[in-house]
């Protein structure tokens, strides 16, 4: 098959940045334990590539107790009239027995779906509110990095699977309902995109960069949390309220904003140095998550 | 595609000099002119009807029901219709995500209490029966129109029913039903267009062909709240300007909508206010 694909020269100098888990080693470290992560060290994350035979491009990766799975088809010939670049679509799915952050919220149930807020209004099981919502960013954040010139009347398909996820983190709290599981749907995004980037990596896509995410979460007393994990300490902090942001970064093209998405709660307002404190804070861990992706892709060639 | 690949080299030209000249004669923060007009649905608690000059309409209705408390997640409910979409498309859950994320963070649900047991619960249908340009700050506009002049019936019986159970009972006379608050002015969404290092306000569907990215502002009570996002304003388009954007254009964005958004705002009070004085029936 053409994959139209670039390759590089044959003496090439591999980069060795940062510490990359063992790409050999599938058992993932589960020992870690929150309170000995300092504030500005990112959870440790698994990640794999070429997993699916079928698909031109796969990741996984684990991190905490959630599972993303990516696989990348495309480029595929489209049927019909000519077009000049590639168009390019991102499917996000929960497994169907997964809690999806938020569902009570945004997926509406009602008589057709009996209940279940899995699958959506009409009783159809496309995708719901919340994952149109994560495939929405998905695809802002990954479109300006792909070179769709590139592939005229083709078209690339993500599909996304989320395969386990941080499990009912509040849901026991009232007050909390409204505000928390967003901070629990943006730390899946943030994973989200930095396991797609790889994905597309490994199908050999032309990429003008590899995107990488970042998420921070700040305090009204100006307290920056970076990588911010469901913790048993979460409740004073959401009293005084806290602004969480994840932000898509392109680093090799002069710190590039491909995506931004940020939500807070309780009473805060947004300004300034919320804003720089956490595209700032992004930046730098997209930049971490961006040397460990690389240093993980430089090994895997070997 | 709206343009030809001249024109759209053109407008992006145009777009990114500074100041910015944009079709129309407007101004980088200049919103299009709108006619609105509120309370018009004999049914409903609060209804508004928005229109833009270029032929993009929006209808929103609210409507009330008392819940208990408890039993309800939220106190708001969202449902949109966009003519021409369907309603599982990802154009459609986006809009609805979005609206339903911006209220329920930012409403003071303390409007809707009626006892310790008892809410209301809001119903905001929103129906956009055309658009050309992307239609989230049209339906939010419409929405905080809505909002604004909602009337809910005046409870008469007990507010305390902690001891004693007391079904809410109400005022027959709609005369009586009150504004969630006289002072209420609900969040409300801003869509920027970003060409170069220009922001443009509510960009139009020329525009939109040609920006290198989109935001999603929200603002209320004077600042700029979350959510804070970015967007490809151009739906269904090849538009091969889209591109990343530098991280200080978020933060002029911030400080622009902090400018210039009051006006809105006080342009919106000022229609419902207008509107609440004139007697005609007729809608536009």
């Amino acid at each position: 098959m053409d994959r139209r694909r670039l390759l590089g020269p044959l003496n090439t100098i591999i980069p060795n940045i940062g510490i990359s888990s063992n790409p050999n080693d599938i058992k993932p470290d589960t020992t870690i334990d929150n309170d000995e992560v300092s504030a500005n060290q990112i959870q440790n994350f698994f990640l794999k590539t070429g997993i699916i035979e079928n698909a031109n491009g796969s990741a996984y990766l684990e991190v905490g107790n959630s599972i993303i799975e990516v696989s990348v088809f495309g480029p595929r010939p489209i049927r019909g009239s000519f077009v000049d670049r590639a168009s390019f679509s991102v499917e996000c799915k929960f497994l169907p027995y997964i809690t999806q952050p938020g569902e009570q919220i945004y997926n509406t149930t009602n008589q057709f779906n009996n209940g279940n807020s899995n699958t959506n209004a009409n009783g159809r099981t496309g995708l719901t509110t919340i994952e149109q919502r994560i495939s929405a960013y998905v695809e802002t954040a990954l479109l300006p990095s792909i070179i769709l010139e590139k592939y005229p009347k083709s078209t690339f398909d993500i599909f996304i699977t989320i395969i386990s996820t941080e499990e009912g983190v509040n849901n026991n709290d009232e007050d909390d309902d409204n505000s928390a599981p967003n901070e629990q749907l943006l730390r899946l995004t943030n994973w989200i995109v930095n396991c797609s980037s790889v994905a597309l990596v490994d199908a050999s896509v032309e990429l003008k960069d590899i995107v990488t995410s970042g998420i921070v979460k700040t305090t009204s007393d100006g307290k920056v949390i970076f990588d911010p994990r469901s913790q048993g300490n979460e409740e004073e902090e959401q009293e005084e309220g806290s602004v969480i942001g994840v932000a898509s970064f392109m680093n090799l093209r002069n710190d590039e904003l491909v995506g931004i998405w940020i939500e807070r709660q309780g009473a805060i307002n947004v300004g300034d140095t919320e804003m720089n404190n956490i595209l700032d804070g992004c930046n730098e861990m997209s930049k971490k998550i961006r040397a460990n992706i690389n240093t993980y892709l430089a090994n895997s060639l070997e | 595609m709206i343009l030809s690949p001249a024109e759209r080299s053109y407008l992006y030209d145009s777009l990114s000099q500074k100041p910015p000249i944009r079709p129309g004669a407007r101004s980088d923060h200049q919103f299009r002119p709108l006619e609105a007009k509120t309370s018009f649905l004999p049914n409903s608690n609060g209804s508004a009807r928005i229109r833009l000059n270029d032929g993009s309409e929006c209808m929103i209705s609210v409507k009330s029901k008392v819940v208990v408390t408890k039993s309800v997640t939220n106190l708001i409910d969202v449902d949109i219709d966009v003519a021409g979409f369907r309603d599982d498309s990802n154009f459609v859950s986006n809009l609805k995500y979005n609206l339903t994320s911006l209220l329920i963070t930012n409403f003071p649900s303390q409007y809707l209490k009626l006892t310790s047991k008892y809410s209301f619960k809001l119903f905001i249908d929103c129906i956009v029966i055309s658009h050309s340009s992307y239609p989230l700050s049209l339906i939010s506009l419409a929405t905080y129109l809505a909002l604004k002049t909602t009337r809910l019936p005046l409870l008469v019986s007990e507010v305390n029913d902690e001891e004693i159970e007391e079904q809410p009972t109400f005022s027959d006379d709609w005369d009586n039903a009150k504004y969630l608050d006289e002072a209420f002015e609900p969040p409300i969404f801003i869509t920027l267009g970003v060409i170069g290092t220009n922001l443009l306000f509510d960009p139009s569907i020329e525009e939109e062909q040609v920006l290198e990215n989109g935001l999603i502002v929200s603002f209320y009570k004077d600042n700029v709240i979350t959510p804070i996002s970015n967007i490809n304003l151009a739906t269904n388009s090849n538009n091969s300007n889209f591109k990343g954007l530098n991280q200080k254009l978020i933060i002029e964005s911030i400080n622009l909508c902090n400018k210039y958004c009051p006006a809105i705002i006080k342009a919106l009070n000022t229609l419902t206010e207008q509107d609440d004085e004139g007697d005609d029936d007729h809608i536009f």
